[in-house]
């Protein structure tokens, strides 16, 4: 029940594509097979893999054709060659080639495991990273929340009412609407307030990370556990625990939160005592979480343990009366701390603001006016300073826009991704080839020049 | 755990006969998957699951002729003295169809001292590693996969090392999964 990895079975024998699939499903991974290498590459075309266990020797394309076209699409992908007893030297051609490494079949179970453990292990130490970098990168906060409009109105009345409970508090919206600004100001004016504000997201976490995250641990509880640890569920300890992207939590991270939520105790891994739980849980998802109870990715149980009170916020299209007095309050904010001598929003920019759907959210809005404080050169903020999608709006030739709007959209789902381009390719819902046309086409480079 | 006393796991003994083994296999199952036990008689190795260049038994054939010897069984767990095998890999110590209805145990490799190939280990740890990949790979028929924690019993064991090393218990992750799985098939405990 580990793990979330998706691993490429390509042999031309039947019984070895069932045997490999039927193991490597045993260890919990999600296994896909192809008869040949041909059927392979098709099958790449739309899906991506984190391993591909490749047969070298197979009729039409062979195994290491197959390797160097994978190769050139995606440097980074891992690749672990199959071979029979006597063809080493197809191997280690292999090798040069790029492979991660090779086996020989019938495997040895334990050199097998060692093998699929690293591959797996290199594979989370990556993500991990990714995590870290993301997780500076996010943390700029988009101001309290702010609005007159009647969604808002009504947020703010239930917002009083739950600061003066202790339920646990379960906050929908899309992403950039602030749930957890929302989360704050429900925290700081409850009687928890004096208490830690801890906030983690779940979207971020890897599962090899998550669990002495949590609970803490004491020394020696695992390899590299050379002092004991509080968890983050002691850090919280009188405040209050905001979970964000809960609908992302990992089957285990699920199973360990439902238990927490109903016997109100935990224990450091590798720990003996046993601690009462005293911290308020809110939790935040972008996701429909009934629709992931229906399609059984998330546990029934812990939804009702969490959907005690619900409160959703509104998109900010649908409360566009809010959007003047946001983006002043953005602007003021800004303007002081970039130093810029700008402090108004010309009429025609604010149109375009105004009519902007903004799928981004408050977040958008505040980013927009980041940059337009950076980029303007007149007194007040125009419609030029703003990007062309926001334009489209007021002016300005519809195709234009649109490829602006979509050399934006794909430069962030780049950058989201970390350019692994199969991923944000399956994001995108293009196979990989459209998706390095495009690159080329709006001479897209990563910002950072890694990979 | 109460007693699902409707369904039957019935345990085939393949060309095998240690009575005491198979009763105490019986007892240990019952603790952690609360079912009734049968004790087949002993039956001889299907013949087609023999691998003559191997000199190995195909698994995934022996499941198949288990499956189809039974059709009422809730679950069969066939239980051999012959060395078995996958295509993938140069041996394995137990099988099973993961959501599925069979599953086996070859005790051929499971009694010899760890790193000692040949030297034979004391009955009762040959017995306790019997139980412990019995219920491991009857837990694969309840779709539960590999476990990380090494104390689970669902945890893949590659050496009698590793099997001495577990405990015959699911941990807590493993046990849940075992309940949800009970009840996604509606199967009430009473
Ligand atoms: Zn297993
Ligand atoms: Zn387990």
């Amino acid at each position: 029940m580990r793990k979330k990895f998706r691993i490429l079975v390509v042999d031309d024998e039947f019984s070895i594509r069932v045997s490999l699939g039927d193991l490597l499903r045993h260890d919990g991974y999600q296994v896909e097979v192809a008869e040949s290498a041909e059927a392979a590459l098709e099958t790449l075309k739309t899906q991506s893999f984190d391993l591909m266990m490749v047969d070298i020797k197979m009729p039409g394309m062979d195994g290491l054709e197959m390797l160097k076209q994978v190769k050139e699409n995606e440097p980074n992908a891992t690749v672990v060659m199959m071979t029979a007893y006597g063809s080493i030297d197809s191997a280690v051609e292999a090798m040069k080639l790029g492979a991660t490494d090779y086996v020989v079949k019938p495997f040895d179970p334990v050199r097998m495991e060692a093998l699929i453990n690293q591959v797996y292990e290199n594979d989370l130490m990556q993500r991990e990273r990714q995590v870290l970098r993301r997780q500076v990168r996010v943390c700029g906060c988009y101001g309290p929340m702010i609005g007159q409009s009647p969604p808002m109105m009504k947020l703010f009345e239930l917002v009083e009412d739950v600061a003066a409970t202790d339920s646990v508090v379960l906050i929908l919206g899309e992403s950039g609407t602030g749930k957890e600004v929302l989360a704050r100001t429900i925290h700081e004016k409850s009687a928890r307030a004096n208490g830690l504000f801890v906030g983690v997201n779940l979207g971020a976490f890897t599962e090899s990370i998550q669990e002495s995250e949590l609970f803490g641990y004491e020394k020696g509880a695992f390899t590299g556990a050379n002092t004991a640890k509080k968890g983050l569920f002691e850090v919280a300890s009188g405040g209050t625990l905001f979970l964000d992207e809960v609908g992302s939590a990992s089957q285990k991270m699920q199973i360990d939160l439902l238990r927490v939520l109903q016997e109100r105790k935990f224990r450091r891994v590798g720990g003996l005592i046993e601690q009462e739980m005293d911290f308020r849980v809110m939790a935040a998802s972008n996701r429909d979480l009934e629709e992931s109870v229906k399609d059984g990715s998330f546990r029934q149980d812990l939804y009702y343990r969490l959907n005690v009170v619900q409160i959703h916020i509104p998109t900010l299209r649908e409360r566009r009366e809010d959007i003047p007095v946001l983006a002043k309050h953005f602007l003021e904010v800004m303007r002081v701390r970039l130093g810029k001598k700008i402090s108004t929003i010309s009429p025609e920019a604010m149109e375009c603001l105004v009519n902007y759907d903004w799928p981004g959210n408050v977040r958008e809005l505040e980013n927009a006016i980041e940059r337009a404080l950076v980029v303007g050169k007149s007194k007040w903020i125009v419609p030029e300073d703003l990007p062309i999608v926001m334009k489209q709006s007021f002016g300005g030739s519809a195709d234009e826009s649109l490829d602006a709007w979509e050399r934006d959209y794909i430069s962030r789902k780049l950058e989201q991704y970390e350019w692994n381009i199969s991923r944000t390719a399956e994001t995108l819902k293009i196979d990989r080839g459209t998706l390095y046309a495009k690159i080329k086409k709006y001479g897209l480079t990563s910002g950072d020049g890694s990979k | 755990m109460t007693l699902v006393s409707d369904r039957v796991v019935k345990i085939v003994p393949l060309g095998l006969s240690d009575a005491g083994l198979m009763m105490a296999l019986a007892g240990e199952l019952e603790r952690t998957f609360p079912f009734s036990y049968r004790i087949g008689t002993d039956e001889k190795m299907p013949v087609d699951a023999l691998d003559g260049m191997r000199g190995q038994y195909h698994a995934t054939r022996i499941l198949e002729h288990l499956v189809a010897s039974d059709r009422t069984a809730f679950r069969i767990l066939g239980v051999t003295s012959f060395d078995i095998f996958t295509p993938i890999l140069q041996y394995i110590f137990g099988e099973a169809m993961l959501g599925g209805r069979a599953a086996l145990v070859s005790t051929y490799r499971l009694g010899t001292v760890p790193f000692e190939g040949v030297v034979p280990c004391r009955h009762a740890v040959f017995v306790d590693r019997v139980i412990k990949e019995g219920i491991h790979e009857l837990g694969h028929t309840f779709g539960l996969t590999h476990c990380d924690d090494h104390h689970c019993v669902m945890t893949a064991s590659l050496t009698v090392g590793d099997i001495d090393e577990k405990s015959t218990q699911m941990c807590y992750y493993c046990q849940m999964a075992f309940k949800d799985e009970l009840a996604r098939a509606g199967i009430a405990q009473s």
